[in-house]
């Protein structure tokens, strides 16, 4: 099992132990990232850099608030690529993102509870 | 206090939300999308604005440039969200008008206090300018008030006036507008037309002085008679002399100056030329052309022809050329105003 990428007791401080609030945000987690990542699958499918690094950008912004800390090292890696236009690079980085949303996925379900 | 949330990322509009609402009497108002946040901040006045930079355009910085391109929203507040690192970004949205920054991911002490602070500033500019606001409707009422009533007095020192004076208010109305009109052909400006519109009812406020047995006898006066007639342009100067209001200091030299002649012939001090103030040139020419177009106990009213005959005779002797000029340039007019302010007997 690799290291939590959920910092439980760090987020639930910053939302001022506020419970609910947590639910709310870790739903929509779950409930939107396999879209937002089929988005970014077309993005890199179609060669868009541009489209890529902004859908990137926006993933990498909301799991932040997680903690995450690999996904988040991981999305700007894939941000950089995207800047500078060598999608080439990007299918690894990007497969390794894939793993570690599903995974702060997991680690979110049992919030929704 | 309303606050307003743009940012396209659903999980930190959620957060946002959710902070700002902990703070008292805030109210947040969230946009996902970026145009239709933009048109709420132009159209509504609201106390803070947190925007995310990286968005479906408009984007932070545009979205920024373009609210403070409006007159009205250069003082709110506006917080623009950025990661850390994005120092050229934070250079950019400072030149556009951001007010400060915060860090993505969103650190709730952070967070808190800057919107406190944001809105501790909204606070004290809104009393200023509320309070700025409030005193310059003060002023603006006080200076009305202070201008209704100096008019007001005038009206009635001119109304006392009218009822020593034979002549009708209808003269006087007359008189006033032949001289604004000929005011007018002379370049004054505005202004000055004001004044003078003012200032002319007055021109025989002397007669105040004058006793009953001459102002009101039904015949030609005495040269004896004519001497004391003739001080009602200096009691007209002395009632309206030395006052700070230019429109009074007008009115004095047109009291004082509006039966001089333009060769020295006139009265009282027998000034001539420019020396005589243009003021009462006009008021000379205005006063004898509705004298003799109006008829009074002892006379009746000229013809049209006959009196203008006069005033151009009169030209250069009587009366300032110019001012003659003027009146004639600006006869049609002139005759509207005698249609306008006709005698009630007649």
């Amino acid at each position: 099992m690799a290291a939590a990428l959920f910092d439980r007791a760090a987020v639930l401080d910053n939302l001022d132990g506020d419970r609910e609030l947590l639910r709310e945000i870790a739903s929509i987690y779950v409930n939107s990232y396999i879209e937002d990542l089929n988005r970014i699958a077309a993005a890199i499918a179609a060669g868009d850099a541009a489209k890529v690094f902004a859908l990137t950008h926006t993933i990498k912004g909301s799991i932040g608030n997680f903690g995450a800390g690999e996904a988040v090292e991981v999305a700007r890696t894939i941000e950089r690529h995207a800047r500078e236009g060598q999608l080439g690079d990007i299918e690894a980085s990007f497969q390794r993102l894939q793993a570690l949303l599903d995974q702060l996925a997991a680690e979110l379900r049992p919030e929704l509870g | 206090m309303k606050i307003c949330i743009v940012d396209d990322t659903p999980i930190n509009l959620t957060l946002m939300q959710a902070l700002v609402a902990k703070i008292d009497g805030c109210q947040p108002v969230c946009f996902a999308e970026s145009p239709a946040g933009l048109q709420y901040c132009i159209d509504e006045e609201v106390d803070l604005i947190i925007v995310d930079y990286m968005m479906p355009a408009p984007d932070g910085l545009e979205f920024i440039a373009q609210l403070r391109s409006k007159d009205s929203r250069t003082e709110v507040p506006v917080l623009m969200v950025t990661a850390d690192h994005e120092k050229d970004v934070r250079y950019r949205a400072l030149e556009v008008g951001a007010t400060d920054f915060l860090t993505k991911p969103v650190d709730r002490i952070e967070f808190m206090s800057r919107v406190r602070n944001m809105l501790a500033i909204r606070r004290s500019h809104v009393l200023l300018s509320d309070r700025a606001e409030t005193l310059a409707a003060e002023v603006r009422k006080a200076t009305a008030e202070i201008v209704a009533r100096e008019k007001e007095v005038i009206y009635r020192l001119s109304r006392a006036a009218e009822y020593r004076d034979p002549e009708t208010g209808a003269h006087i109305l007359r008189m006033t507008h032949y001289s604004a009109l000929i005011a007018r052909h002379l370049g004054w400006s505005d202004e000055a037309l004001d004044l003078i519109l003012q200032a002319a009812p007055m021109h025989d406020i002397g007669k105040l002085g004058t006793p009953d047995h001459i102002l009101l006898k039904p015949a030609h006066l005495t040269d004896a008679e004519f001497v004391i007639m003739k001080r009602h342009t200096v009691i007209g100067a002395a009632i309206l002399k030395d006052s700070t209001s230019p429109m009074l200091q007008l009115a004095a030299q047109i009291a004082l100056g509006h039966h001089e002649k333009f060769d020295g012939s006139g009265y009282p001090q027998g000034l001539a030329g420019e020396a005589i103030p243009q003021a009462a040139r006009i008021a000379a020419v205005a006063d004898v052309f509705d004298a003799l177009t109006s008829s009074r106990p002892y006379k009746k009213a000229w013809e049209l022809d006959r009196a203008l005959a006069l005033l151009k005779t009169g030209r250069g002797s009587h009366f300032d050329p110019e001012c003659v000029d003027a009146f004639l340039a600006r006869l049609d007019e002139a005759l509207v105003i005698r249609e306008r302010f006709l005698d009630e007997e007649e």
